[in-house]
């Protein structure tokens, strides 16, 4: 690969900002006068998982595992990462990350690309479902807009929409007795994130000097502008200009 | 007349003989099993579908494995969801002993066994629910049913209730319930692990929670219940009341409450999405869409 090795966690922390939007859902059970018979926050996790760790994790119930699954849960999974065409810009800007007195890090121009993601809901209950989703509904515009810190290099706010695409029910309820039925609710959502190149440092200018002269006599001098910071500590993009027409 | 009025199918003497042969049979190769019935708190007559149910009673009754080498189902697997462990068991008991042992208590209105009651088989430490009966095998031999088969599968548990006053059983309510811990202080351990604890809000709203756990200074609580719904347990302060246990009558302040914890749950990850998220996520952007961990407050 071109350059040097660099990795921002981009889609680590998609992952992370994505789970802490459904992270806190709840689903309440009352009596027809409203009394609450339970309260559940729903257990939410990112599916993809070590197989042997999902083991070890649950070894101590397993052991003495007295139930198949606790519902309702949900989970979700990127399905696909694709370019965006129509948030991309031009590559060659540039964006000044830190600027010191003789050096600057910067990074080229984000690339935009859609992350795909599943939202999975799985209820015991119609209505536990019902709960979740329209918890969820409200919020999404169908987008909602967060702001992820450092996504486009140390510093940067960068505004991220998720975006619901799609929703789609399964309730299976037709067959045998002897088959499960199911409930499950699938959210698609697209979140809109930028992924940055490698971190690159470059000297800084810190003195202009400017010659003005007859072009086609170049010996003959006009005069000469030279910017230089106002002190070694100022910082070099608070240039004063020092000219002096009469020199 | 078209059949032999001189051959019987079966008498009754005959079918008695038989249902004796077939239930000694089952004690001598049964296992012990609670049957329990399954009562029903709230049902939703729109969606067609029970919201809320309890389990109070706990039968024991005698019930032959029929499966010999393993469970059927899919077993364990890694799905989406978490390890899911989809096991089945089919399990028989004469029809003859589910009347003396449970039929004849009319719990809930049962009389056969019934689908979407749960069989605990203590063997095998696993709480199973009948999805399906079959109450004709064998197929009228000597011309009646002596039999039912009970199709079952591990349970889906879903904060039901569970209070049989037997202890695996009701371990199971303590282990996979909502959780909810309670910070009281020093007295918390003179509480008594199994009774219900309340606290009163104000004059329309009592929450109350059956102990599952208790240390020396936090009660861990599920199946709270509340007679309001705005109102949840609260840090004892102005008309917050004291938590008061029923059977103990300990009545001792609420120092803090951490709601709804997953130390049960380790697929659970919801308090690692919010400490990652929180530090990537950067809340002090007035955000007009809103702002992330806004749901359900």
């Amino acid at each position: 690969m071109l350059g040097n090795f660099f990795y921002h966690k981009t889609i680590k922390r998609t992952i992370a900002a994505f789970g802490t939007l459904f992270n806190n859902l709840i689903v309440r059970r009352e009596t027809a006068a409203g009394a609450v018979l339970s309260q559940t926050r729903v257990p939410f996790s990112y599916a993809p998982r070590q197989k042997f760790l999902a083991r070890l994790d649950e070894i101590t119930k397993t052991e003495e595992q007295r139930v198949a699954i606790k519902l309702p849960r949900m989970s979700f999974e990127i399905t696909g990462i694709a370019f965006d065409t129509n948030s991309a810009l031009n590559r060659m800007n540039k964006r000044k990350l830190v600027v010191g007195d003789t050096s600057a890090t910067r990074v080229f121009q984000s690339v935009p690309y859609d992350i795909n993601i599943t939202l999975s809901i799985v209820a015991k209950n119609q209505d536990d479902a019902l709960q979740i989703v329209e918890q969820i509904l409200p919020t999404f515009a169908p987008e909602y807009t967060l702001s992820l810190k450092d996504l486009e290099g140390a510093g940067s706010r960068t505004d991220v929409p998720v975006i619901l695409t799609d929703i789609t029910p399964e309730i299976t309820y037709e067959g045998d007795f002897a088959s499960r039925g199911i409930v499950i609710w699938t959210l698609s959502f697209t979140v809109k994130t930028r992924f940055t190149g490698e971190t690159q440092t470059q000297g800084v200018i810190t003195d202009v000097d400017v010659d003005f002269m007859n072009f086609a006599n170049r010996d003959e001098f006009f005069s000469e502008i030279s910017i230089v910071p106002d002190s070694a500590d100022e910082a070099v993009i608070t240039f004063n200009s020092t000219n002096d027409e009469d020199s | 007349m078209p059949r032999n009025e001189y051959i019987s199918l079966g008498t009754q003497r005959e079918q008695a003989t038989v249902e004796n042969l077939l239930i000694e049979a089952l004690r001598i190769y049964s296992i012990e099993c609670y049957y329990l019935p399954r009562g029903i708190i709230n049902r939703d007559f729109l969606l067609n579908e029970v919201i809320e149910s309890k389990f109070d009673d706990a039968f024991k009754v005698e019930m032959y494995l029929q499966d010999v080498e393993a469970y059927g189902g899919d077993g364990q697997f890694l799905g989406k969801f978490g390890l899911e462990i989809r096991d089945q068991l089919n399990l028989v008991v004469a029809r003859k002993r589910w009347d003396q042992l449970v039929g004849n208590f009319n719990v809930n209105g049962r009389v056969r066994p019934g689908e979407g009651d749960l069989i605990y088989v203590p063997m095998v430490k696993g709480l199973f629910e009948i999805s399906f009966v079959k109450g004709d095998s064998p197929f009228y031999q000597l011309g009646n049913l002596p039999l039912y088969t009970m199709t079952c599968e591990l349970f889906e548990y879903s904060n039901e209730r569970l209070d049989t006053n037997i202890a695996e059983i009701d371990q199971v309510e303590d282990l996979e319930a909502t959780r909810i811990i309670l910070t009281i202080g020093a007295s918390a351990i003179t509480y008594r692990v199994g009774e219900t604890v309340s606290q009163v809000l104000d004059s329309d709203t009592t929450v109350s929670g059956q102990i599952a756990s208790v240390t020396a200074t936090t009660l861990v609580v599920t199946q709270t219940r509340a007679t309001d719904s705005d109102l949840f347990w609260q840090v004892t302060a102005g008309g917050y009341g004291n938590a008061i246990g029923a059977i103990s009558g300990i009545t001792s302040p609420i120092t803090a409450v951490d709601d709804i914890v997953f130390d049960q749950d380790p697929l659970a990850q919801n308090d690692g999405f919010e400490s990652d998220g929180n530090s990537w996520i950067d809340f002090s952007v007035d955000n007009p869409f809103g702002s992330a961990n806004s749901f359900g407050e």
